[in-house]
Parts: C-alpha cells; structure tokens; sequence
C-alpha cells in the first residue's frame, strides 16, 4: 500500500515537474504566439491531468487556467479558475485571473444591450473571508474568553466583562460566517456553473426548433447556472436572470 | 357636376397617386408581409430587383484559422433597414464551423462575418434563400427570391509556412508570464486537527491556570469570590489606593458598611456604628474589633495615635476579608 502511494505521489511529482517545463518553455517562446501556444496545450493538458488525479489546490488551478488561456483555451481557462475558487473561493489570485479571463470574453453588442444576459460578479461572503480568516477570529476570541475566564476565577477584576463580551461576540460573528459560507457553498451545489465552449444560441425551448431567446448567439466564455436537464439540453440561468436552454456539447462543466 | 362625382374624382386621383409611389420602408409594408420566410427586410428599388451575393475573402483558408464571408445587397430601396441573415442559428452551417461571429459591415446593404472551420475538405457553402419585396408586381407575386451563388470553401490541413513568417506576440497581463506557482504552496484552509487543537487549548489552558493558581494561591480563591460583590472590590481596590490616608481608610469602611451591612448613613462616629450593628445582630466580637479600627483611625488623624496609615490599610483590608469569609 505505502509502496502504491509512493508511486503515485513520484508520478505526481514528475507530472507537475513536466506541466511546468512546458510552461517555462511556453514563457520562453511568448514573442511568437504560434510556437508558445503548443507548450501552453502542453502544460495545460498535465495539470488537468493532475487535477483529475486528485492534487487539487487552488495554487495548481491558477496555473492550469492560465496555462489554458496562453494556449487559448478561453473557456477552459474560465471553468479551470472557478473550479480552484470552488476549492479556494477567496483565493486573490484566481479572483483577479478570472476578472481577466471574463474581460477577455466578447459579447456582441445586443448581448451587451440585454441586462438579462449580464454575466456574473464575484460577490458573497466566500469570496471576501477565507478559513484561515474564520481561524484568524476564532483563536483571538478564544485567547479573549481564555483571560477572561482566568480573570474572573483567580483574581477578579472590572475589565472581566468586557473581555468575556469581545470574545463571545467574535465567536458569534466567527460562526455567523461559517454558517454564510454553508448557505452559499450549498446554493451553488444546486446550480452548478457551467461555461460555454462555443458561440451558441440561447433558445426557449429544448431543441433546434424552439425560438431563440436572442438573435445573437452568446459568446464562447460565457458563464451560466445550470437548472435543469432534457434531452441532450442543459436549461440555463444567466447571472442578469436570463433562463433559457443550451446544447448540452457546448457547456463546459466545471471538473 | 354634382358633389357626390368630384368626390368620386378626388377618390381616383388619390388611388393613382398611392400606386404612383411604391413602398421604399418596412413601415409601410403589412405585419404579415414582413413576417415572410427568408425576407429580410430588402424592398426593390427602381430596376429590375434586389441582387444579393455572397462571396469570401479567399477560397482557401487552414484548419485553424478563420475567414471572412460578405454578404452584399444591392439595389435596395431601404439599405439602412435590412436585416442579417442569421447563419449561426443554422443546423448545417453549426455542423461546418466553430465559430460564426458577427463583424461590423463597411456600408449599408453589407454584412460581413468571421467563419472558423472545424475540419479539413472541400465545403458548398449552401447560403439562406434571400427573397425580396417587388412592389412593382401585383398582389400575390410581390415577394421575388433573388438568384444567389453557393460560394465554395477549401480547407487546408495544415498550413507549411514558408519564407519569413510573421511573429505575433502572446498577449497576457504580465504576471502570465512569471513561473508558475508552485501548487503546494498554500493550503485552502486549516485542517480539521487544528481547529480541534484551538478549541481543547481554549478549554484546557484557562482551566489548569486557573487550577495552578489556586494551587498556589489558597487564600487568593476565597478573596476571588469575595472580589465578586461590587462593594468589595470597589473597597479592596480603594483601600489599595488609599494613599495611606487615615480619614479614607475610615470613610472606604464606612462606605463598605453602607453598602454591605445596611448601615445607616447617619452613623458615623466610632460609637454609632458600633451601636448600629449591634441593632442589626452583627457579632459582638466583630463589631468590637471594627470600632477598635475606626478609633485607631480617629487617633492617628487627630495625632493622639503614633500610627501611620499603612498598617490602617492593611488592617482595614483584613477586617473586610475577614467579615466576608476570606481568612477561614
């Protein structure tokens, strides 16, 4: 057992040493797009690679999506990032590399005109306070509940009071937090993102012949929850509250 | 001539002059003529009809690139009106390319889009009927569909560029291009042990302190529970302060009777208070050491005691204890 998990962690590692050889070499070959995007391909196609293996971290995903948009691969940059923020969502890095990678999206103008079709922000208590944040709060309210119990059981004193307050309200805003962070977590769970990988029509109906939501096809990039299935077809909630259906090929579910 | 005949006159010179000027605008075209299939929006204008053709840049184009294809519409009496064929939404143009995307047109009565094929071979581009509005025919052949050319596309496999090719840079913020991270470099969040270790810490370490403490401290855990009664600690504290002045040690005492033995404000000198207490069934051996202390205090403030206030103080502070239990 211990030699199998030896094995896997050694070819974890060359596959990572590998992942970033060719990112080094993509980086070397930046002045020509053509020859640094195959390194790019390269380097991308082992970190999903180790990223299906189980090394998760947000740190291999800012790497992976990156990696995808230096080969571009838009929409697999997109979904590479939200699936490291699904692990890390207050992660900063990948917070300001998705902003880059949704910048990079190009919606038509009359996609831009419908507010309903208005792509997602970053918002939620996840995304501005990490664990180790929660953690951060948790050990000072402990020390304060700490002293103030020490306080009042040896010696006594006035200021026991307002240490004992401190700390229980720095518990309660710690498990406040916490309890956000579930809600938020569990609602993304019940509509997961998907991003389109191609341009494609968003229609009201499930199938070719239903009318289109909008003339002009939304843009590869774009980012939708999705609410249900039939058919080969994913109905879809776009962040500005636009509902409607998508083929099923072109969404890219978050890995 | 009679009225009713000059108006039937005015009638017929009206209806000659609308079928002098045909429509020029959708406006003036019905809702169901506007709603024909494969009409999109092209009126005639003075000729002999709507031309339409589609044309690409180059007939030949790599897998992997992308190519422009023209749509342009000529003699139309509405250029600014015309509608764009929608080729994304078309099942075999989906099949054919990857992408179909919308570019701006240079004129009226052209529309211009950028195709990116998926595969290699030889493609019949089958362009959308383009029927236009004739209104120069009568009712029923008015919608005319103008004669349009499938334009043929070559799909090279791969593109062996020769002589000097240009180099387009990557484009990317600059912290792109810096090494990539290292993954193992931050952990998402605290592992479950170390929140178990904060919480046994929070619990373990104030309750051995405060065990140790006591441990050391035996007197010091009665005179915590005593400190706990507001009039206590207020006098302890003061006592502490007293700046070893006799007239405040006997007024913290007094003030400490007050709050604690309901002792009346009026009893102030030595005799009343002990008088006081002894209504209120106080011990008489508490109350003769309490008015023992307040004469000693009377003493050393009037200079008839060689006594100073720091010994008042410290027998002050043990009178206290004493009474709320804290000496054994």
């Amino acid at each position: 057992m211990n030699a199998l998990l030896l094995t896997l962690s050694l070819a974890a590692g060359q596959s990572e040493d590998s992942a970033r050889a060719s990112y080094r070499q993509g980086i070397d070959e930046r002045d020509d797009s053509k020859a640094a995007r195959p390194h790019f391909a390269e380097s991308a196609a082992e970190y999903r690679e180790l990223w299906e293996r189980g090394n998760r971290s947000p740190d291999l995903a800012l790497a992976r999506a990156r990696a995808e948009f230096l080969a571009g691969n838009l929409p697999g940059a997109i979904a590479a990032a939200h699936a490291g923020l699904r692990i890390a969502p207050h992660h900063a890095g990948l917070q300001r590399d998705l902003e880059t990678y949704r910048d990079a999206v190009v919606p038509g103008t009359a996609v831009q005109a419908d507010e309903s079709l208005r792509q997602p922000r970053l918002d939620g208590v996840r995304t501005r306070v990490g664990p180790w944040d929660l953690f951060a709060i948790a050990t000072v309210a402990t020390i304060l509940l700490g002293l103030a119990a020490i306080r009042r059981f040896s010696r006594g004193g006035t200021w026991t009071l307002p240490l004992a307050l401190l700390g229980t309200l720095g518990m309660l805003l710690c498990g406040g937090l916490a309890g956000k962070r579930a809600l938020e977590e569990q609602n993304d769970l019940a509509e997961p993102i998907a991003i389109l990988s191609e341009d494609e029509t968003l229609r009201k109906g499930n199938g070719e012949s239903h009318a289109a939501r909008i003339e002009v096809p939304l843009p590869r990039g774009t980012e939708v929850r999705e609410i249900g299935r039939r058919g080969g077809w994913i109905q879809v909630r776009v962040a500005g509250g636009a509902i409607g259906w998508l083929p099923e090929p072109a969404l890219l579910a978050i890995p | 001539m009679s009225r009713t005949g000059e108006l039937l006159l005015a009638l017929v010179a009206f209806c000659g002059s609308a079928r002098a000027e045909p429509p020029t605008s959708l406006e003036q075209l019905s809702p169901v003529d506007r709603t024909q299939a494969d009409f999109y929006g092209a009126i005639a204008g003075p000729g002999p009809g709507v031309t339409a053709a589609w044309s690409l840049d180059s007939d030949r184009v790599a897998l992997g690139g992308d190519i422009a294809l023209t749509l342009t519409v000529t003699n139309a009496a509405n250029p600014g009106e015309l509608l764009r064929p929608n080729l994304a939404e078309r099942p075999e143009w989906k099949e054919l390319f990857g992408a179909i995307r919308d570019e701006p047109a240079k004129s009226p009565g052209e529309f211009r889009y950028r195709l990116k094929p998926r595969n290699a071979g030889r493609f019949e581009l089958l362009v959308p009927k383009y029927r236009f509005y004739q209104p120069r025919l009568p009712d029923g052949r008015r919608f005319q569909t103008a004669f349009v050319e499938n334009p043929t596309l070559v799909v090279d496999e791969a593109v062996a560029v020769s002589g000097p090719s240009i180099r387009i840079p990557l484009e990317a913020p600059a912290r792109f291009f810096d090494e990539p991270p290292d993954p193992p470099a931050s952990r998402a969040s605290p592992p479950a042990g170390l929140w178990c270790g904060l919480f046994a810490c929070g619990a373990i370490v104030p309750t051995a302190w405060i065990a140790l403490w006591r441990r050391n401290n035996p007197d010091g855990a009665k005179l915590a529970r005593i400190r706990r009664a507001k009039s206590v600690r207020a006098a302890l504290d003061a006592l502490g302060r007293a700046e070893r002045s006799p007239e405040l040690v006997s007024k913290i005492l007094l003030r400490y009777l007050q709050d604690r033995w309901h002792l009346p404000a009026s009893a102030q000198a030595p005799s009343e208070v002990a008088t006081a207490l002894r209504i209120a069934e106080v011990p008489r051996a508490r109350i003769g050491e309490l008015e023992q202390l307040l004469n000693r205090c009377d003493g050393v403030r009037f200079g008839n005691i060689a006594d100073n206030g720091v010994s008042l103080a410290g027998a002050a502070v043990d009178l206290i204890r004493g009474w709320e239990g804290a000496n054994g």
